[in-house]
């Protein structure tokens, strides 16, 4: 363990205030495969694929002798120099390659042909021509990131730029230098740039810098002390980032002269917060790029040169061979004919942690550790103690997690991890933050990440930082596009990538991967469904529509066959005209709307007849039809009813919507035709109810005529009609009401009565009573007479009441001496002692019925 | 919602303790509030469906809306006119024919400015917009004025601390004689929104068509959600679903417990009652008719006598009474200051109580009055004797007497219902004469009444003599000799009848069995006596294994598609207050249904 500290410090170099190191990723396997000075070697940025083609203008003589030198392969490599596939190439000349964010392949020819190829070296889409008429050949090419993705931009031979921001929907643009001579056809360098939202190239000429769009074309003063107008021959730009502004770096070799400074957009104007440095060469470098935003690299055929932004410093490296460089967010790739290397600058954590005698608290709890694991006890609680003094246990730990997610050692990794763990145990007091605990999970997660992807099999080398920006679910994306599902969805699943991003979308891409196979239907939907099982809220129907578009709707309907998702599966299986198995999938979704969706869509693309089939014998869709023409389409309804025999549903619709009319006659016709659906229907009373009202509102009209025109009897009922006879005293229609419509002796004797005490006809109602025995007895008669406030009346009813229930007569009375009389004579107890808790505050006869009652009890 | 209305202010106490409903409450506003507030960032207008009043009273306050820049509210009515000084307007409205013909017709009125963009328009639907409703606004022609339509899925409103309904007004009928699938999609529906925001249910248990039909419904939803869904903790332990055709017996007889008669004789609508107001001197001279009284476990002495035997109720509140006074006289005794502070300490509490028994001595006098007249006993007592088979196979003559008087037609109906369920049927010339005069009485639409509720069973021809009944009354013990004032069982609740459903869920869980909680534990016979196929399942995924071993009570949800009665909510309590219960249990239902409303339900009326 002691080692690990000066393994890690030991290969780094000072550069003014920062450290820089190197190390290597991969020991090449391309090696002897191809020149690396005799190739264009284009990599992409993220640890992506290397193409390489051989480069007719770096030939020499003696080379062009030895053959024909054909640009007809490019070969593409891994991060470890294994070739991985050919891409055949019929273009031509190639003025220049690029990658693009999904990782394709583009490549131009000097004819203006553009051509897109994927990781397997296939062409994705038919060539484009990006050169307009009349503008000779291609000089070079360069490809950009900007906010509408990939741009291309050219430089023709008649010095006019072209160039477009989206590859994908190429309409290209073209700008040009109006203030350069005829004369010089030749720029000293040039970039394609994006100033706040505007994308423009940057070109040098003849030591001064013009911005150029489509119609404008500026002068960028470069604000320099050089003594002689410096010719700038090479440019570069720091990759954007949200933390830092992008930087721009000039050279001029003849002077020496390197300029770095802010791309100030507001002003157009080159801020000179600059740092200068004599580095007089003979030749430009072969490439200059930024190393992040911190220091400026530039490589000539023996020399690699770092030059900090800050100060004076530089550090040297010598090469031996020429090498590719590729800025990344975080340090510079650097591609050896025998070495995959990385160079970047040593972070501030890392520097605190590893700096010997540092006093930041991680360096001290790494320290600490190192004591304590060295048998130094004692030493190590000391280092302990200052940092808890200062309560910066939380911070120790935190810079100990990040220093060790920005090692690439595993070893060191381990180690760091260790302190950190090794300080969570001396938090004591200080409680541990979830986000801590999630840090350190987190940070030992993605790092086993990582170490795995560097791994020659995958070989997708990246950092912690390349990592983060890249983010995990376009991770997944990159495994996916290499064919490594299983890797792709062991990750997802243990980083925890929403599974949308995740573990579906690597599901998804296998299984769209394995509808193009060729075997039976059956065979793929089994392999496919056996892999989604385990996966609920997975979208069939993505991977059925997949299935779909490859001319295979068999497999199509297996797979959506499974979509747990009505509202995804339906308009699947509509659009592929199963209409009925769309319609009992909606009806076994439980979902009452898709129901519905799907009703209206069959009703606008089915003859009447086919949709009337596909409903009918469907009840859930056809009770939530019927519901609808009930509310909106009565129309409909009746048809409905009419054409699937349902008379009894039809003959309770009308019914039901004779209350709508307050117009007799209409509530007749109704009831007419309702009574004839009864009798289609075969229901015998509800025809004989139905004929009843029929007749009812006929003798009613009569009613209303004779009684002058004054009475509305419109939804009045027989027993009311009835009642109207006796107010109106008109017996002889109520006589005929009676036997018209069998009317109940129940029915007629109540109401003749409710009607005689309404009356106070108190003389009719004792006629009544006592013309023979009512059927209805006579509590009836209490009762009506009561309710028309004649208790008089009332008790005298309540004698002619059987024995066996007066008392209770007497009681609604509130006679509860006569009542506790008859119960008495009963032996009803429990209505005595009823009658007991009524007597309130009546003393004498609460002793009477008190004295009752045990009368009783005695006898019992 | 309405500024004018008086609000129940005080939070809702959640006692329950296991479990906090209140969640779903807060889930339901937060959503709520970031609609509305997404609608526009200005000042806006809501405009109300009027039937949402209610229920979204119980979910938002009018000050949270205030801060979402609410500043103005109206009904949505036939007398509502836009002011055009109020540049958004947002309707949150029901799925309704009229209430969509009403929004199009003010919509095509402002045409113009909404068209100039000087005014907006947008639409919120609850529980959620559907295919039908737009097409409507669309073939209205008012599809494009509106910004945005949206859904908003509140579906289980929670009225107390154990109860969750949805107060859908005829969930009974559009279930069971319509046959639609609305009730039982939105009841799926809100079993996941429950399961997102309590966990997945470990075992789901299902007795009856609609409910085994949720059940596959939510199977299908469970594939949907994500895996994560089953890995959160459970806090309720198993549900049990119930349709309402399982017992038709119990939401027709009344129920005698407190709650219960409050709700049968006044109504409770959202936990609201509306009691006469002259018998309340303190609220003489307001000038309102009526004086709402929200009645939930926010009433420490509600929450003691809701479920009480009414006949315990007096008895109950003179003891309290005493208690206060013994309270209030320590005032006297207090000497020290410390022994004065302890006292003043008490006074607020001392207030609430002595308002609370005003309140619910008024109340049960009320309830009183009723219930002491002759013809309350009279009906109480033919409903026992329908409920020990007595006479049940003849006219009756006391529904005769109901229907010579042509007393109210839903107590006549609910009944004939009961002597239809307990005689497995009527036979013929019984039911034809009920049939005959209840339509000379009361109307030839009636004929759809019948037809109603013949189609859901509630009242059948007898096709051959079953004994059913009889032998659900024996298995289940439906009827006892029970000390009402002593309650020993669940019986007490309707004085010697014991809620079927209840005794279902008893046999199904309280039972001390071997095993898991299964059907199994039920008798064979009684599940194939009472209607519906059965099922049950586990949302969890069958390798995280069901935790049957959770010690102590069990939190069990009951869920009735259909309506659920007050007398089975008290009963459902009563299990779980016993000293040996093993189970608590929450209430979900699609609405707070009693016999007459229920019947109202039934009832043939305009059909536009």
């Amino acid at each position: 363990m002691s080692g690990v500290q000066s393994r890690v410090t030991e290969n780094w170099h000072q550069l003014g205030n920062l450290y820089l190191r190197k190390f290597d990723f991969y020991e090449m396997a391309w090696m002897d495969m191809f020149d690396m000075d005799k190739s264009m070697v284009v990599p992409a940025p993220f640890g992506g694929y290397i193409a390489v083609v051989v480069d007719p203008n770096r030939l020499s003589e003696s080379d062009r002798e030895l053959g024909t030198v054909t640009q007809d392969k490019i070969h593409l490599y891994r991060p470890t120099g294994t070739p991985t596939a050919l891409v055949k190439w019929d273009g031509g000349t190639v003025a220049g390659m690029g990658w693009t964010q999904n990782e394709e392949l583009m490549v131009v020819s000097e004819t203006g042909m553009m051509k897109k190829f994927d990781l397997f070296g296939r062409s994705k889409i038919q060539p484009q021509n990006i050169l307009p008429q009349g503008q000779g050949r291609i000089q070079e090419v360069q490809f950009f990131q900007n906010r509408y993705g990939t741009g291309v931009a050219c430089l023709t031979t008649t010095i006019l730029f072209c160039y477009c921001t989206n590859i994908n929907e190429p309409r290209m643009k073209s700008a040009s230098l109006a203030a350069l001579p005829e004369t010089t056809r030749r720029l000293d360098c040039w970039l394609p740039v994006e100033i706040l939202d505007t994308v423009a190239i940057l070109a040098s000429f003849n030591g001064r810098l013009y911005s150029l769009t489509v119609d404008t074309s500026e002068e960028i003063i470069v604000k320099t002390s050089c003594p002689n107008e410096p010719r700038w021959e090479r440019m570069a730009l720091s990759i954007k980032t949200e933390s830092t502004s992008q930087k721009l770096a000039l050279f001029n070799s003849q002077q020496g002269w390197l300029w770095m400074g802010d791309i100030s957009a507001p002003h157009r104007q080159v801020d000179l917060e600059v740092s200068l440095s004599k580095t007089k060469r003979d030749s430009p470098p072969s490439q200059i790029c930024w190393l992040a935003a911190d220091a400026v690299a530039m490589s000539w055929e023996h020399t690699l040169l770092v030059h900090s932004r800050r100060g004076e410093d530089w550090v040297k490296y010598t090469l031996y061979g020429a090498v590719v460089l590729l800025p990344e967010v975080d340090g510079i790739r650097i591609l050896h004919p025998d070495r995959h290397e990385f160079l970047q600058r040593v972070s501030t954590v890392s520097v605190q942690v590893f700096q010997t005698g540092s006093i930041a608290p991680g360096g001290i709890l790494n320290d600490a550790l190192k004591l304590y694991s060295e048998k130094e006890g004692h030493k190590a609680d000391e280092y302990i103690r200052l940092i808890k003094e200062k309560s910066e246990t939380e911070d120790a730990i935190k810079q100990c997690i990040s220093a060790g997610t920005l090692e690439i050692d595993p070893e060191v990794q381990k180690s760091l991890f260790l302190s950190a763990a090794f300080g969570k145990s001396f938090l004591g007091g200080e409680t541990i933050s979830d986000d801590l605990i999630k840090q350190f999970m987190s940070s030992c997660k993605q790092l086993r990440v990582l170490n795995n992807l560097k791994t020659a099999e995958v070989s997708l080398p990246l950092t912690y930082v390349q990592l983060n920006t890249l983010g995990l679910p376009e991770l997944i994306l990159r495994l996916i596009r290499r064919k490594m599902f299983f890797l792709a969805h062991h990750i997802a699943s243990y980083l925890e990538i929403p599974a949308g991003l995740g573990t579906h979308q690597v599901l998804l891409e296998w299984a769209s991967l394995k509808l193009q196979q060729q075997e039976p239907d059956e065979v793929i939907a089994q392999q496919i469904l056996s892999k989604f099982r385990d996966t609920p809220g997975i979208s069939y129907s993505y991977i059925a529509e997949k299935a779909r578009s490859v001319g295979r709707p068999d497999l199509a309907t297996l797979l959506l066959e499974e979509e747990a998702s009505a509202s995804e599966q339906i308009p699947l299986l509509l659009d592929m005209g199963r209409d009925e198995i769309g319609l009992d999938k909606a009806i076994s979704s439980g979902d009452p709307d898709l129901v519905y969706s799907v009703i209206f869509r069959l009703q606008k693309k089915m003859t009447r007849g086919d949709f009337l089939l596909a409903i009918r014998n469907r009840p859930v869709a056809r009770n939530l039809y019927l519901d609808f023409c009930k509310k909106q389409e009565r129309t409909t309804l009746y048809n409905l009813f009419q054409q699937d025999d349902m008379f009894l549903e039809s003959g309770m619709m009308r019914v039901e919507e004779t209350l709508d009319h307050e117009i007799q006659e209409e509530r007749k016709k109704l009831l007419v035709k309702a009574r004839s659906d009864f009798q289609s229907g075969g229901c015998a009373l509800s025809i004989s109810l139905s004929e009843d009202y029929i007749r009812l509102y006929e003798k009613q009209r009569e009613l209303e005529e004779s009684l002058g025109n004054r009475f509305n009897m419109t939804g009045l009922s027989v027993t009311d009609t009835l009642e109207k006879c006796f107010i109106h005293h008109r017996a002889k229609e109520a006589e005929y009401i009676r036997k018209e419509f069998r009317i109940s002796d129940n029915q007629f004797y109540w109401t003749k009565i409710k009607t005689l005490a309404a009356l106070h006809d108190w003389a009719e109602l004792d006629k009544l009573a006592r013309s023979k025995k009512p059927v209805i007895g006579y509590e009836p008669f209490v009762e009506v007479c009561l309710k028309n406030g004649s208790l008089g009346e009332a008790m005298k009813y309540c004698q002619k009441i059987p024995l066996d229930s007066r008392a209770h007569a007497y009681i609604k009375c509130g006679a509860y001496r006569e009542a506790a009389d008859v119960a008495f004579q009963c032996k009803e107890i429990g209505i005595l002692e009823t009658i007991l808790q009524k007597c309130g505050n009546d003393r004498a006869l609460t002793e009477i019925v008190r004295q009752q009652c045990e009368a009783l009890a005695q006898k019992v | 919602m309405s500024t004018a209305q008086e609000r129940p202010n005080q939070p809702l106490q959640y006692l329950n303790g296991r479990i906090n409903l209140l969640q779903l409450k807060e889930h339901f506003k937060g959503t709520f509030l970031d609609l509305v507030s997404s609608q526009s960032t200005g000042s806006k207008a809501l405009v109300w469906d009027k039937q949402l009043l209610s229920p979204l009273n119980l979910i938002v306050e009018y000050s949270s809306l205030r801060e979402r820049s609410v500043d103005h509210m109206f009904h949505l009515d036939t007398e509502f006119v836009v002011n055009s000084d109020i540049p958004c307007y947002v309707f949150v409205v029901r799925d309704d024919y009229s209430v969509i013909e009403m929004l199009a017709r003010i919509a095509l009125k402002c045409k113009s400015s909404l068209a100039a963009g000087s005014m907006t328009f947008s639409l919120i639907f609850i529980p959620r917009k559907s295919t039908v409703g737009l097409r409507l606004l669309q073939d209205l022609g008012a599809v494009h004025l509106f910004k945005k339509i949206e859904s908003l899925h509140i579906d289980l409103i929670p009225l107390d601390s154990d109860i969750l309904s949805m107060e859908r007004p005829i969930d009974f009928r559009e279930c069971f004689v319509e046959e639609l699938t609305d009730l039982s999609y939105e009841v799926s529906k809100s079993l996941m929104t429950l399961q997102a925001l309590y966990g997945p249910f470990p075992r789901v248990f299902a007795k009856g068509r609609w409910s085994c039909h949720v059940c596959d419904t939510v199977k299908r939803m469970i594939r949907l959600v994500d895996k994560s869904f089953t890995s959160q903790p459970s806090q309720i332990d198993a549900v049990v679903l119930l349709d309402r055709t399982v017992d038709l017996i119990t939401p027709l007889v009344t129920p005698l417990t407190y709650e219960g008669l409050v709700d049968e004789l006044f109504g409770i609508n959202y936990t609201v009652t509306q009691l006469p107001a002259d018998r309340f001197p303190e609220d003489e001279g307001k000038g309102n008719k009526q004086k709402k009284v929200t009645l939930n476990s926010s009433d420490e002495l509600f929450t003691d006598l809701r479920d009480l035997h009414f006949a315990s109720v007096g008895g109950y509140l003179s003891r309290r009474a005493k208690n206060l006074n013994v309270v209030m006289d320590e005032r006297h005794i207090a000497q020290s200051v410390s022994q004065l502070r302890v006292f003043v300490a008490k006074i607020p509490h001392i207030q609430v109580t002595k308002r609370s028994l005003g309140l619910h001595t008024t109340l049960a006098e009320l309830v009183k009055e009723v219930i002491d007249d002759v013809a309350f006993s009279e009906l109480k007592s033919q409903e026992q004797k329908f409920l020990e088979e007595v006479d049940h196979d003849r006219i009756n003559d006391y529904i005769e007497k109901l229907i010579g008087r042509q007393g109210d037609i839903k107590s006549i109906l609910r009944l004939i219902c009961l002597q239809s369920q307990v005689g497995n049927g009527l036979k013929i010339k019984v039911f034809e004469h009920y049939k005959r005069e209840i339509i000379h009485a009361y109307g030839v639409q009636h004929i759809v009444t019948f037809h109603r509720l013949e189609s859901a069973g509630m009242l059948r021809i007898q096709q051959q003599a079953s004994k059913t009944y009889s032998s659900l009354r024996r298995s289940l013990k439906l009827t006892r000799q029970v000390d009402v004032r002593n309650a020993e069982d669940i019986a007490y609740t309707h004085s010697g009848y014991a809620p079927l459903s209840v005794r279902l869920i008893e046999q199904l869980i309280v039972k001390p069995g071997v095993g898991p909680i299964s059907w199994k534990r039920v008798d064979d016979s009684v599940m194939r006596l009472i209607p519906g196929p059965h099922t049950e399942f586990s949302p969890r995924s069958e390798q995280e294994g069901v935790d049957t071993t959770n010690e102590g009570q069990k939190l069990i949800l009951v869920y009735f598609i259909g309506g659920v009665s007050f007398g089975e909510i008290s009963a459902l309590r009563f299990l779980s207050q016993t000293e040996d219960s093993i189970a608590n249990f929450i209430i979900a239902t699609s609405r707070l249904n009693n016999g007459n409303k229920l019947m109202e339900s039934m009832l043939s009326t305009r059909t536009s």
